[in-house]
């Protein structure tokens, strides 16, 4: 347990509960309670889709996206375990089976990631990534205290996610928020009309293309949806 | 039996119905090894179940016997029988002789003492306030129960009113489970049908949505189902928003 009279602890457990009020940035207490440079937080797979909902900088919601576009990585391993990972140095050899990920982060200056599931009850909700730039694990405190943290954000992820629905009878186009992947969708749907596929084909196919160029999906996505990129069933995607 | 082989088989018995309480579990099952254990423990001849069905009848949910007398004699109605009354009333209802009990439930005290029935036990099922049925047990001869049995039909009776509520709890939060899938899904389906019609009508996105806002309501179809056909069939010219012209 994290004892109760740690004061960096409180102090971010605070922050996290006024920043979920408030519906500000709940990845920023992360920073102050742990030796990482970078914290992110993202929704993964289903219910909630998979999608960025807040980076504590630029950098680290590339680093999610990252992870989110590959669909495999710490934050997904983390939850589908339901167990804390540490990559605690990514210039070191590893059993994981994404060498292509984790040179993509060192690439961009990471040398450890740490992810912890974030689930209520059998609910999968999403993962809560730390990046630290120098070689590092974390001991069984940081770990405990990383883990309680990860704990007290998911229920303000939830109600940050749930907030952001469609309510029934309102069907109006708000504001989708910084990360939104529906981008994506839209682009999805534009291909499941170009290429006359199902729904997980297009997909598949508008992220094959965005490794295939090595561009992240959104942009790819941004691109499709203005019309840049069509695909057409005999030449695959070209641009204009 | 001696005390302490009781005592164990009790023990086992309590085991066994926790047991059942796992995340997948039926609650008829649970329901007919209570009656069961009743029936095997309690010096008891028949156990019965009632619970209140949708329209708020009682049934019998789990019954030792499926003799006719024993159904009929739980279902009897308000103010003829003490299995119902013990419902209505969520107090414990004890008839030592039940020859005794003309002038309160004659049709009762008549079609129990023609089964053999000489004694009955009814036990309210409650948590807190709420009754939510009733647990009980008949005896073939005068007197009741012991305070020995009446701890233990009482535990019973608590074991059997947690297993229903667990299953209802279960059962409420898959339903809530299942409607935010729902809308989660939806939310994916619709920006994916906004690209198929923006693609096959040559529209932006926002006039997109338009055309498939104005196509739900003049069709009085839900957004996320006209959205979810406009996927599947991308090309289906009569499911398709039309553009309409300035």
């Amino acid at each position: 347990m994290v004892p109760v009279s740690d004061p960096g602890f409180a102090d971010a457990v605070a922050a996290l509960s006024a920043a979920g009020a408030a519906g500000t940035n709940l990845c920023l207490p992360f920073l102050g309670a742990l030796p990482v440079s970078h914290a992110s937080i993202s929704t993964l797979g289903a219910p909630f889709g998979s999608e960025t909902v807040c980076a504590s900088d630029d950098h680290a919601a590339g680093l999610d996206e990252l992870q989110i576009d590959f669909g495999a990585g710490p934050c997904w391993d983390a939850l589908r375990t339901r167990a804390p990972f540490v990559d605690a140095d990514l210039d070191r050899a590893s059993e994981t089976g994404w060498p292509w990920l984790r040179n993509a982060l060192r690439e961009r200056g990471v040398r450890a990631v740490y992810a912890f599931p974030l689930t209520i009850g059998p609910l999968d909700v999403g993962a809560l990534d730390l990046y630290a730039l120098e070689p590092s694990a974390l001991n069984t405190a940081q770990i405990e205290r990383a883990s309680a943290l990860a704990d007290a954000a998911t229920a303000h992820v939830v109600r940050q996610v749930v907030r952001k629905l469609p309510v029934a009878g309102h069907d109006d186009d708000d504001d989708p928020g910084t990360f939104s992947r529906r981008e994506v969708h839209q682009a999805t749907g534009m291909i499941i009309a170009q290429m006359r596929l199902n729904a997980d084909d297009a997909f598949a196919l508008l992220r094959a293309h965005a490794f295939a160029v090595g561009r992240p999906v959104r942009d790819v996505a941004a691109d499709v949806v203005s019309r840049r990129i069509v695909f057409t069933p005999n030449d695959g995607a070209g641009g204009d | 039996m001696t005390a302490g082989n009781k005592e164990r088989r009790l023990a086992e018995a309590f085991v066994t119905l926790a047991d059942t309480l796992v995340d997948e579990y039926d609650v008829v099952d649970l329901l007919h090894t209570v009656v069961e254990l009743c029936a095997s423990m309690l010096d008891a001849t028949d156990a019965g179940i009632l619970l209140p069905n949708s329209a708020g009848e009682l049934e019998v949910a789990a019954s030792s016997s499926e003799r006719s007398h024993l159904i009929g004699l739980l279902q009897l109605g308000e103010g003829e029988g003490p299995c119902v009354d013990a419902y209505l009333s969520g107090s414990l209802v004890t008839v030592g002789n039940i020859a005794g009990s003309y002038a309160r439930w004659p049709s009762f005290a008549v079609a129990a003492a023609e089964s053999g029935y000489a004694s009955m036990y009814a036990i309210p099922l409650r948590l807190r306030k709420d009754t939510i049925g009733s647990l009980n047990l008949f005896r073939d001869r005068t007197g009741g129960f012991s305070e020995d049995d009446a701890v233990t039909a009482q535990a019973f009776a608590d074991i059997a009113t947690i297993g229903i509520l667990h299953e209802r709890s279960l059962r409420e939060s898959h339903i809530a489970r299942s409607q935010l899938q729902h809308a989660l899904d939806s939310r994916v389906v619709i920006e994916q049908a906004k690209g198929v019609v923006a693609h096959t009508q040559n529209v932006d996105m926002d006039v997109a949505f338009q055309m498939i806002r104005t196509r739900a309501r003049s069709t009085g179809t839900r957004l996320s189902v006209l959205a979810a056909h406009i996927v599947a069939n991308p090309f289906d010219e009569t499911a398709n928003p039309q553009r309409i012209d300035p």
